[in-house]
C-alpha cells in the first residue's frame, strides 16, 4: 500500500494527501503542469525532498533515495538501454540487484510472457515499434520487484491506434493483486478505462479523488467537473453546470429545463457530432451522436434532465 | 533515339565547382604526384624514374623512425586525451552558471595560434626560467628537454594534451547534454552503479560525438608540426623529429624534390588510409549492434 501524506508543492500551504489501494490502479487526471509529473516524481524519489511523507508498506520512505524506494518509473519517452537487448533491458536491475541467474531468468520470462514481448527477447529497443519499446520500459520497471509502479502518461507518444491497444490490455497487465499503481494523464477517458480510483489535481493541488463514476456525478466544483468532461462543461451559472452529452435537441420529459440558444459552430467525425451554441453570453458545447445537419446560426432549443444538472459547492465524493 | 542536347547544357552548371575542385585539391595534388615518379635537376632537365622514390622513401631509415614516432605519439595522445576529455565532460557542471565559465576555460587553449602554443610551452618547460621546469628542478628531479630525449617527449605529449583535450571534453559535453533526464533517473532506478551509467546510458548516446572527435584527433595528431618544431625543432638529435618535420626538412632543406614528393603521397595515404580504417571499423560495430 501506497500513502502521500500532506505532500506539499513550494509555494502551497495545502498539501496532497492520499492513501493509494493496494491492487488497484490510481489514475492520476490534471492538466499541463497540475502537478502530475511531480506527484509521479516525488513518488519515486526523484523530487528533492518536498515537504510531506511518503509512506509504502507502512513504512514512511521519505527520506530514502530514488534507489532504495523500489518504486518503478515509465516515462512519456521510451527509455531503454540502446546498446542491450530486450532481455538484458528486462534484466537490468536485477543483475544490478546481483540476484542468481536462474531468478533473473525466470523472472524476466515471466514479465516478457505477460507483457506478450516474448518473441522479442533477442532484438534492440531501437529494432521495436514505440508500443513495444513502452512495453519492454513496463517490464523493466516490474522487473525491480517493487510494489508500486507510477507511470507518467507512458502512452501520449504513442499512435492513437496502438494506444487503444495497449489501454485495453493494461489493466489485465497490471491487475496482479498486489501492485499499486499510478497512472497519470490528462484525458479522462484513461480514468474510466483504467482507474479504479481516480485523482484530480489543479495546481498541485488535489481537488477531489473517488472512483471515476462518482467523481463524475459529484463534481465538488466546475473545475472538477471540466477536468472529467471532454469537451468540458457548459457552464449554466456560478454553482450549476451541465455536460455537453447531457444536452438534447427534443423535450424528453415534461420537467426539462429548457435553454434558447443560437448555434455558432458545427464539427461532426461521423459517429458524433458537436454543437457550439451561444445560450445567455456563454459558449456551450452539445454532443450529439450521428451526423448533424443544421445551418449555423440557426436558432435551437436545447433541454436537459433536471436530474442531469450538476450543483457545485457540495460535499467532496467519497474515496 | 532520344536526343540529349538539352541535358549536356546542365553541365555548364557544375563547371564552376569542378574548376574550383580542380584548382585547389586536384591539380596540387596531381603535381606532387609528378614529381613523385621523377628525378628533377632543374627546371628543363628531368628524368623519369618510375617508383623509384617511393622505394627508396621506404626503405629510408630516417622515414621509419619518424613514422613510427609519429604512430607512437598519436597513439599516446589519443589514449590519454579521449578518456580524459571525456572525464573533464563528465565531470563539468550541468545548467549552472558555472557552466559557461568552465566551457570558456576549456575553450582558451582550442583558441590560442599554434606557434604561440609552442612558444608557451617553450617557455614554461625551460630550467632556468618555465614555471614548470623550475618547481620541477625544485623537487630534485632533472629535467631538461632540450637535452633528453624523454623529457622532450614528456613535454611534447603534456603540451598536446594540454592544447587538445579541450576539444574532446567540449564535444562529449555536448553529447552528453542532448541525453534526455529521464535515461538517466530511469538507470537511477534501475539500480545501476556509476560504471554502468556511463557504459549502458552515456557511452551509446557518445558514440557518434566520440568517432568525430576521435577522427580530428587521429587526424591531426598525424599532421603535427608547428607546436615541436618551435617547441624542440625535431630534438634533441631527431627524438622528436615527426614525419612533417622531416618532409619539410628533405623539401625546403635540400631540394630534394623528387623524393620530397614521394614522401608525400605517402604520408597523404596514410593520413587517408588510417582515418578510413577507424571510420569503417567504428561504423561496422555499429551496424553488428
Amino acid at each position: 500500500m501506497l500513502e502521500v501524506r500532506e505532500l506539499a508543492f513550494a509555494g502551497n500551504e495545502e498539501g496532497v494527501s492520499h492513501r493509494f489501494a493496494q491492487g488497484s490502479i490510481t489514475v492520476v487526471l490534471g492538466r499541463n503542469n497540475s502537478g502530475k509529473t511531480w506527484l509521479a516524481r516525488s513518488i519515486a524519489g526523484l523530487e528533492v525532498s518536498p515537504p510531506g511523507t511518503i509512506w509504502i508498506d507502512g513504512q514512511d520512505v521519505s527520506a530514502l533515495g530514488a534507489r532504495e524506494r523500489k518504486v518503478g518509473l515509465v516515462y512519456q519517452a521510451f527509455v531503454n538501454y540502446p546498446t542491450l537487448n530486450v532481455y538484458r533491458n528486462i534484466a537490468s536491475p536485477l543483475i544490478a540487484a546481483k540476484r542468481s541467474r536462474e531468478v533473473i531468468e525466470r523472472t524476466v520470462r515471466e514479465l516478457a510472457e505477460r507483457l506478450q514481448i516474448d518473441a522479442l527477447l533477442r532484438r534492440f529497443p531501437d529494432e521495436l515499434s514505440g508500443g513495444q519499446q513502452q512495453r519492454v520500459a513496463i517490464a523493466r520497471a516490474l522487473a525491480q520487484g517493487g510494489k508500486v509502479l507510477v507511470m507518467d502518461e507512458p502512452l501520449v507518444n504513442l499512435d492513437y491506434k496502438l494506444r487503444e491497444e495497449l489501454e485495453l490490455q493494461l489493466r489485465d497487465l497490471l491487475s496482479t493483486g498486489e501492485l499499486v499503481v499510478v497512472y497519470t494523464t490528462s484525458d479522462p477517458k484513461d480514468a474510466f478505462k483504467l482507474g479504479d480510483h481516480v485523482l484530480l489535481l489543479d495546481d498541485h493541488r488535489l481537488l477531489q479523488s473517488g472512483a471515476p463514476l462518482d467523481v463524475y456525478r459529484n463534481p465538488a466544483t466546475i473545475t472538477t467537473a471540466d477536468l472529467m468532461s471532454d469537451p468540458g462543461v457548459n457552464v449554466v451559472d456560478t454553482d450549476t453546470g451541465l455536460r455537453p452529452e447531457h444536452i438534447t435537441l427534443h423535450r424528453r420529459s415534461a420537467s426539462d429545463l429548457v435553454f434558447e440558444s443560437v448555434l455558432v459552430g458545427l464539427e461532426t467525425n461521423g459517429s458524433e457530432s458537436f454543437l457550439h451554441c451561444r445560450w445567455s453570453e456563454q459558449d456551450w458545447v452539445v454532443k450529439l451522436s450521428g451526423m448533424v445537419d443544421i445551418a449555423l446560426g440557426t436558432g435551437l432549443q436545447l433541454f436537459a434532465h433536471q436530474a442531469d444538472v450538476l450543483r457545485f459547492g457540495g460535499a467532496r465524493g467519497g474515496d | 533515339m532520344i536526343k540529349g542536347v538539352s541535358n549536356n547544357r546542365a553541365w555548364l552548371a557544375v563547371v564552376p565547382v569542378v574548376l574550383v575542385v580542380a584548382f585547389s585539391a586536384v591539380v596540387p595534388l596531381m603535381t606532387v604526384v609528378n614529381y613523385s615518379v621523377q628525378d628533377i635537376f632543374d627546371v628543363d632537365t628531368r628524368l623519369f624514374v618510375g617508383l623509384d622514390w617511393y622505394r627508396e622513401t621506404l626503405r629510408d631509415p630516417r622515414f621509419i623512425d619518424a613514422l613510427l614516432r609519429q604512430v607512437t605519439f598519436s597513439a599516446t595522445v589519443l589514449v590519454i586525451e579521449v578518456p580524459l576529455g571525456i572525464w573533464i565532460a563528465r565531470a563539468l557542471p550541468r545548467d549552472s552558471r558555472a557552466t559557461s565559465a568552465f566551457l570558456i576555460l576549456l575553450a582558451i587553449p582550442l583558441l590560442i595560434p599554434w606557434n604561440v602554443v609552442g612558444t608557451i610551452w617553450q617557455i614554461f618547460a625551460r630550467p632556468d626560467i618555465g614555471l614548470l621546469g623550475v618547481s620541477v628542478a625544485a623537487l630534485g628531479i632533472s629535467f631538461n628537454y632540450t637535452g633528453s630525449s624523454v623529457d622532450a617527449w614528456i613535454t611534447l605529449i603534456l603540451m598536446d594534451i594540454w592544447h587538445w583535450t579541450s576539444l574532446v571534453a567540449l564535444l562529449a559535453f555536448a553529447g552528453l547534454a542532448s541525453i534526455p533526464s529521464p535515461c538517466y533517473q530511469a538507470a537511477m532506478l534501475d539500480g545501476a552503479s556509476t560504471w554502468q551509467v556511463f557504459r549502458y546510458v552515456e557511452l551509446p548516446r557518445l558514440k557518434s560525438v566520440l568517432t568525430i572527435a576521435v577522427l580530428l584527433r587521429v587526424m591531426d595528431s598525424l599532421m603535427i608540426y608547428t607546436e615541436p618544431f618551435v617547441l624542440t625543432g625535431g630534438g634533441p638529435g631527431n627524438s622528436t623529429t615527426f614525419l612533417s618535420q622531416y618532409l619539410t626538412s628533405m623539401a625546403v632543406g635540400q631540394f630534394d624534390l623528387g623524393p620530397a614528393a614521394a614522401f608525400s603521397v605517402l604520408y597523404f595515404l596514410l593520413i587517408v588510409l588510417l582515418c578510413w580504417l577507424f571510420y569503417t571499423s567504428v561504423m561496422r560495430s555499429e551496424a553488428d549492434g
